[in-house]
């Protein structure tokens, strides 16, 4: 068994690559199924997003290039031009990019949590059409997992990544809940809008804009669903307002301190947080100097965003920790998988071929036997189907434990190899027949418990 | 139960000191897992203290506040002792209610082991000896009324002093600011300072109810043993600066960093109140 992930992301396939490999919804549940129905393929799951492609399966001595033949199909992209754009990891290396993927250190934008609701999107998908087993299930899960682990155990997703988003951040550091507090915007530039749109996307409801051209103003505030104001208002309006947001190109203060000074008494000692994101700066720097009046400029905004971005890659190192050490787990847990049916067939056929020897010595033994009493009988079969059955498990348990070290390893081909030579060789890829919690026969927990 | 009673209380205190440290840790590394450490021990301590005060309500039949007559108990009887409980058991209380706030115990923490470390240090207050006949049915609710407007100026006080420190790093725009540090969200200012009116209000409210109860008490046969006059004194005095504090909040809009202030000097107030006029 082979677990086998192949794909492109944005690191090596530019957008017009991307977009030629991407999948409609539609189109992924049937590429999906259409791979699975290929000789070898056991398990897929496909993953299709505007940043990455990728392909993951479960493979038995399927023909190496299947996936990338798809790919191309669909694509319609040459193999020879789809190669330089297409990545392929095997076994642990596809364990750890998966994981990586979902916990968003693959990601264009570190930490960010997008990525990890459409592979569970992917996987939803696959589980529903039914090209999931055992193999990707577990892994999947086991992705989730660590993805949650990664954000809840580093602070990878905590920073902030955008003067838009720095404002925002600003702005929580002094109110609680923003829906509840008046946001003013000076000025109608594509920033101010940015600016805008965030404090919209945080739940803020009441908001204003304010701009020397009304019917610029208008345009801003009509998506947000903002009132405009005259521009003539905006001092007054500060009685009310509690963040306010300036990006004019006015090359002088558009507010100064004796501006604010003159609405602090109506403001009972409410906060103001005031945000100037233009350059030159529209507000005077000495209203900072005001009690309860909190002034940023975009300077201020930047280092936000840059001491974000240093925290995202101070924490995305202790992530790819934690990402190594679940995968290296996950890989003990694989291979468990890859040898138990071997161990368990083994062990069954030991089991069975034991028992007939003892039954034809037995009756061999049958014309000696007769002469004995009934007890006596009993006890020779028993001490017989015992010593056929210890003989057998002493003599494989150096075997069963070098499997078992193999099956760690990874060795494939020698587990093939050693499979034939046991005679089961049928059952040890049949991954497809393992349930997670699957009993083991007895006797193959025997031959388990001797080989340990 | 004073072995037991004993070994809870050095629990709590080293529990305070541990707390103090580890809150530090998270609040100079910006960690949110160091600073919810420190919150957990806090409330450990916490709770051991609050096993203390209940054997020895259970035992002696009166809140731990010294022994104003009778047998003493051991170095958790004292009022320093008790504020301190109580402080600790307010940060904890609002941290279990709101997890944003549950840093406020790195304010709150150190003044707890202070509070009992002066108390054990201080020692019985001979000057409140109260004789038997003073124990009327008043004195409790006083107590109880007066001590529980304690634990609300306290978390007050810890609101303050955050309440400060959060404003001063935005007026001098030392970045990361507090709400974007990686891993440690503080709380905003405005639920700093909800939380700081909400209990100043509360601790007001219980300082009326216990000078009401006080008069009471007075009334119903202590007067003429009645020897903390100038504790009367002071605290009739705190009670009319923090009634003028709250109305000029109210209708002056004495909000952020102004009461903070308030709170930070009321609850300086009221524990000079307690160790300086008891002492004096």
């Amino acid at each position: 068994m082979r677990l086998k992930l192949v794909g492109t992301s944005y690191k090596v396939a530019p957008v017009e690559v991307r977009e030629r490999l991407s999948l409609p919804d539609d189109r992924m549940t049937a590429v999906m199924q259409e791979l699975h129905a290929q000789p070898g393929i056991r398990e897929v799951v496909l993953v299709s997003t505007c940043n990455r492609v990728e392909v993951l399966t479960v493979q038995v001595r399927a023909e190496p290039g299947i996936v990338e033949a798809a790919i191309s199909d669909w694509s319609g992209l040459p193999s020879a031009r789809l190669d330089e754009h297409l990545y392929a990891y095997d076994d642990a290396e596809a364990v750890q990019h998966l994981f990586r993927v979902c916990s968003s250190l693959d990601s264009m934008v570190l930490g960010e949590s997008q990525i990890l609701g459409q592979v569970k999107e992917a996987y939803r998908v696959a589980a529903e059409v039914g090209t999931v087993g055992p193999v990707l299930h577990r892994l999947l899960h086991k992705g989730f997992a660590v993805a949650k682990r990664v954000r809840t155990e580093t602070d990878i997703g905590a920073s902030t990544l955008s003067v838009a988003r720095a404002a925002v951040d600003m702005a929580g550091a002094v109110f609680e809940d923003l829906h509840r507090h008046p946001v003013l915007l000076l000025g109608a530039g594509e920033m101010a809008e940015l600016a805008l749109r965030g404090f919209s996307d945080r739940g803020c409801r009441d908001l204003y804009v304010a701009n020397r051209t009304m019917s610029r103003a208008a345009d801003v505030a009509g998506p947000l669903n903002a009132s405009v104001l005259p521009w003539s208002r905006r001092v007054e309006f500060l009685k009310k307002a509690d963040i306010v947001v300036a990006s004019t190109g006015a090359r002088e203060p558009i507010l100064n301190r004796a501006d604010v000074k003159s609405v602090r008494r109506a403001r009972k000692g409410r906060p103001l947080l005031l945000i100037d994101i233009s350059v030159p700066r529209n507000l005077d720097p000495a209203i900072n100097d005001l009690d309860s009046v909190y002034l940023f400029d975009i300077d201020d905004l930047g280092r936000v965003v840059e001491s974000g971005r240093e925290a995202r890659q101070r924490e995305a190192s202790l992530a790819e920790g934690l990402v190594k050490e679940e995968t290296d787990a996950f890989g003990r847990v694989l291979a468990r998988v890859h040898v138990a049916p071997l161990l368990r067939a083994v062990g069954q056929r030991v089991a069975r071929e034991g028992h007939q020897e003892a039954e034809r010595t037995l009756a061999g033994l049958r014309p000696v036997l007769d002469g004995l009493p009934g007890d006596a009988q009993e006890q020779i079969a028993v001490a017989l189907e015992r010593m056929a059955g210890a003989i057998a498990k002493r003599y494989l348990h150096h075997p069963m434990s070098r499997i078992k070290e193999l099956g760690e390893t990874g060795e494939i081909d020698l587990l093939d190899h050693a499979a034939a030579l046991l005679g089961v060789q049928a059952t040890l890829l049949s991954v497809r027949e393992l349930a997670d919690d699957e009993p083991v026969a007895p006797a193959a927990a025997a031959a388990d418990d001797e080989g340990a | 139960m004073t072995t037991v009673a004993a070994v809870l209380f050095l629990v709590a205190l080293v529990g305070y000191g541990a707390s103090t440290v580890v809150y530090a840790l998270g609040l100079t590394m910006g960690r949110a897992s160091a600073v919810r450490a420190g919150f957990y021990v806090l409330l450990v301590a916490a709770v051991a203290h609050t096993v203390v005060a209940i054997l020895h309500v259970a035992h002696f039949g009166r809140m731990p506040l010294g022994a104003f007559s009778g047998e003493s108990g051991g170095a958790w009887d004292h009022p320093l002792a008790t504020i301190a409980w109580l402080a600790a058991s307010a940060a904890v209380v609002a941290g279990l209610t709101r997890e944003k706030v549950r840093v406020l115990g790195a304010f709150l923490a150190p003044v707890s082991m202070g509070l009992a470390l002066g108390g054990m240090l201080i020692g019985e207050d001979p000057a409140a000896f109260l004789p038997e006949q003073l124990a009327s049915t008043w004195l409790p609710f006083h107590s109880l009324s007066n001590y529980s407007s304690l634990s609300f100026f306290a978390l007050a006080f810890g609101c303050g002093v955050l309440y400060l420190i959060q404003s001063n790093r935005l007026k001098k725009k030392k970045l990361p600011l507090p709400s974007t540090d990686a891993g440690l969200r503080m709380p905003s200012l405005e639920v700093l300072d909800s939380l700081n009116r909400k209990s100043f209000a509360l601790g007001l409210a219980f300082l009326t109810m216990g000078i009401l109860t006080g008069t009471l008490w007075a009334i119903h046969g202590a007067a003429e043993g009645v020897n903390l006059r100038p504790k009367v004194v002071v605290t009739l005095g705190l009670w009319l600066l923090y009634a003028l504090a709250w109305q000029a909040r109210s209708l002056l809009g004495w909000g952020g960093r102004k009461a903070a202030w308030i709170a930070i000097v009321g609850f300086a107030g009221v524990i000079a109140s307690v160790v300086g006029v008891a002492h004096a």
